[in-house]
């Protein structure tokens, strides 16, 4: 694991464009990076779309995961692979998938046009909209399979007790439920906040050359610009912002919810 | 008698084919402690599920202070309740945990603050509030799960084998703890246990139930001295068991004719059964004696099979009137018995039980 990380670390301080064979040492992509207003817009969606993606998953997620965790051993034995199926596809497979139902003849623009909703085929491709809501296609098993192991470790009695002690549905999520779920929700969101910030077959393929993501943007340096000095320094820069999310949520889990580990 | 709390009416629950609980009614005044008592499946905990609201009676009614609560969601109705496995909040402290219901029920902060530290005095934790509950040994977890019940001054407190998880010697002082304390608070209790000698202690009315139906209810005493059907003999206390004929009446007494020629009066029971009706004799063995008959007893032969030491006192299984009878003897005769030596059973015939049914 660590080899190929220093290597990138040697390559992002090359002096020069080039790949090899470059001579010298020097910062000069880091600072290309950072003191860009272009490039550093790139890296803030990213981080947003990260957000919006990862709020969106527990937001959809919870509901399953809770559901699945209170549900009998019966009921759970055709629904889990129902979760798990789309992680066993390719993530290439998935997205092609996506686009012959949003592309222009696809099933979506065929059904609105069969209602008469719409006239002519929308354009629903290339957008960021479209992009985070295949992303959290993609991602959502990741955050149900996370809080329904949580939310599994919760003794049922707890909302029944909550219950009893004249709190609604509402009082009893809120004040018992989510807070004993929260490892779950912070570990499944830092899985899917990861995987979308570092996604660029997804933003590439569904979102084109509108919608620009870092991950899509450093493949681009690297396999199409050759420039692997400076995808190397974009690449370290997402690294070292994600580590710093992780170790936030990590901590955050740690001091605030520790007493519901034991 | 005034009106009473609890009130349950012909209340059945159906699990699927199986009746969990069938045609029960119970009900309970201000201030009773009732015990539901049976072996596990008898349908008790269904029926405190019921009244707290977890489980849906399939017919029936419940009321708690006259007010129909059969359909009301859980956190509508007026009881607190004390679960098996106490079931505290494990991310909130101690005095959280007890806070909890006064939140829902709008208390003001202040008034909250004074009913916590009333109850934490009350169950003797005060300086522990702060706590979470894994930092808590058994027993004090279990005395917040009744603080955090009462905190929130309930109709009705309802208690789910509350001492099943602590050890021998701890539920019998928490049990004498719970009940000074729910006699000094003056709460109507239902209470659930498959333990008789809890129930004995701490009932001030037993409901012994068996396969979803009610065997018999009575106070402790009743219960223990006078009941109605084997099992309810059988589940409380030892009892012995001796099949035999009624024989004939007389005077106030009934005659009976057990195995090995053995005849023995019974005192008549309310529901005497009729002469040549196969019977069941029911006796504890506390109230057989070896030897050492009063005028009025029961005299009957029978042969020493074997004899076990228990301390404070000796069990002698001794095979007499057809049957294998255990006694129990608390005096030193016991010591001098051997295997096969041959003994005369004293028995009180007001001790004698008959019971329907061969």
């Amino acid at each position: 694991m660590l080899v190929p990380l220093l290597t990138l670390v040697r390559t992002s301080l090359y002096d020069s464009d080039k790949s090899f064979g470059g001579a010298g040492w020097s910062l000069r992509h880091y600072v290309r990076f950072l003191g860009d207003g272009f490039y550093l817009s790139v890296l803030g969606q990213t981080l947003l779309y990260g957000l919006i993606v990862s709020v969106f998953c527990v937001v959809v997620g919870f509901p399953l995961g809770y559901s699945l965790a209170r549900m009998s051993a019966r009921g759970r034995r055709w629904r889990i692979p129902m979760v798990i199926l789309p992680l066993t596809l390719s993530l290439v497979v998935n997205v092609f998938g996506w686009l012959i139902i949003l592309g222009r003849g696809g099933l979506v623009n065929k059904f609105l046009l069969g209602l008469g909703l719409i006239d002519a085929p929308v354009q629903l491709l290339f957008s960021s909209f479209t992009v985070m809501l295949v992303m959290a296609q993609t991602f959502l098993p990741f955050m149900v399979l996370s809080i329904m192991s949580v939310v599994a470790q919760i003794d049922p009695a707890l909302e029944q007790a909550a219950a009893n002690l004249r709190a609604g549905r509402w009082t009893t999520l809120r004040r018992v439920v989510l807070p004993l779920a929260m490892p779950g929700i912070l570990a499944g969101s830092t899985l899917v906040f990861i995987l979308t910030v570092s996604a660029f077959i997804t933003p590439r393929l569904i979102g084109g050359t509108r919608v620009q993501m870092l991950g899509s943007m450093i493949y681009e340096q690297t396999l199409v610009t050759l420039n692997w000095p400076f995808g190397g320094a974009m690449s370290l820069i997402l690294l070292a912002i994600v580590f710093v999310f992780v170790a936030g949520v990590n901590r955050l889990s740690r001091t605030r919810f520790s007493e519901t580990r034991s | 008698m005034s009106a009473s709390v609890l009130s349950m009416q012909s209340l059945r629950k159906e699990f699927g084919r199986m009746v969990a609980v069938d045609d029960l009614s119970i009900d309970v005044p201000k201030g009773e402690l009732v015990c539901l008592l049976g072996p596990s499946g008898c349908g008790k905990t269904t029926t405190l599920r019921m009244v707290a609201g977890f489980i849906e009676p399939t017919a029936g009614e419940i009321r708690i202070q006259g007010r129909d609560i059969t359909r009301l969601p859980p956190y509508k109705r007026d009881t607190g309740m004390v679960f098996q496995s106490y079931a505290l909040f494990p991310h909130l402290t101690v005095a959280e945990n007890i806070e909890f219901g006064l939140k829902n029920l709008k208390v003001p902060a202040a008034d909250r603050k004074t009913r916590v530290q009333e109850m934490l005095q009350m169950v003797e934790l005060g300086a522990l509030g702060g706590r979470l509950p894994r930092q808590l040994s058994g027993g004090q977890q279990q005395r917040v799960a009744l603080a955090r019940a009462l905190a929130i001054r309930p109709a009705v407190l309802l208690l789910d084998e509350p001492f099943s998880n602590l050890d021998a010697q701890l539920r019998v002082r928490m049990r004498e703890e719970l009940r000074g304390l729910i006699g000094k608070l003056d709460t109507t209790t239902l209470f659930v246990t498959h333990d008789q000698e809890e129930a004995l202690v701490l009932a001030d009315r037993i409901v012994v139930m068996n396969q979803g139906r009610v065997e018999q209810v009575g106070p402790p005493r009743e219960i223990y001295d006078r009941p109605k059907t084997r099992f309810v003999a059988q589940f409380i206390g030892l009892c012995n068991f001796i099949p035999a004929t009624v024989a004939e009446s007389a005077g106030d007494a009934l005659v009976l004719e057990a195995g090995q020629g053995a005849r023995l009066r019974a005192a008549r029971a309310a529901s005497a059964p009729a002469i040549g009706t196969k019977a069941m004799l029911a006796v504890r063995p506390e109230n057989i004696r070896i030897g050492n008959p009063g005028p009025n007893d029961n005299r009957v032969p029978g042969r020493v099979r074997t004899v076990t030491y228990l301390g404070k006192a000796s069990h002698i299984r001794v095979e007499a009137a057809g049957a294998d009878l255990l006694v129990e003897d608390h005096g030193m005769r016991a010591s001098a018995l051997q295997p096969g030596a041959a003994v005369e059973l004293a028995i009180d015939p007001a001790r004698v039980l008959v019971l329907p049914g061969a």
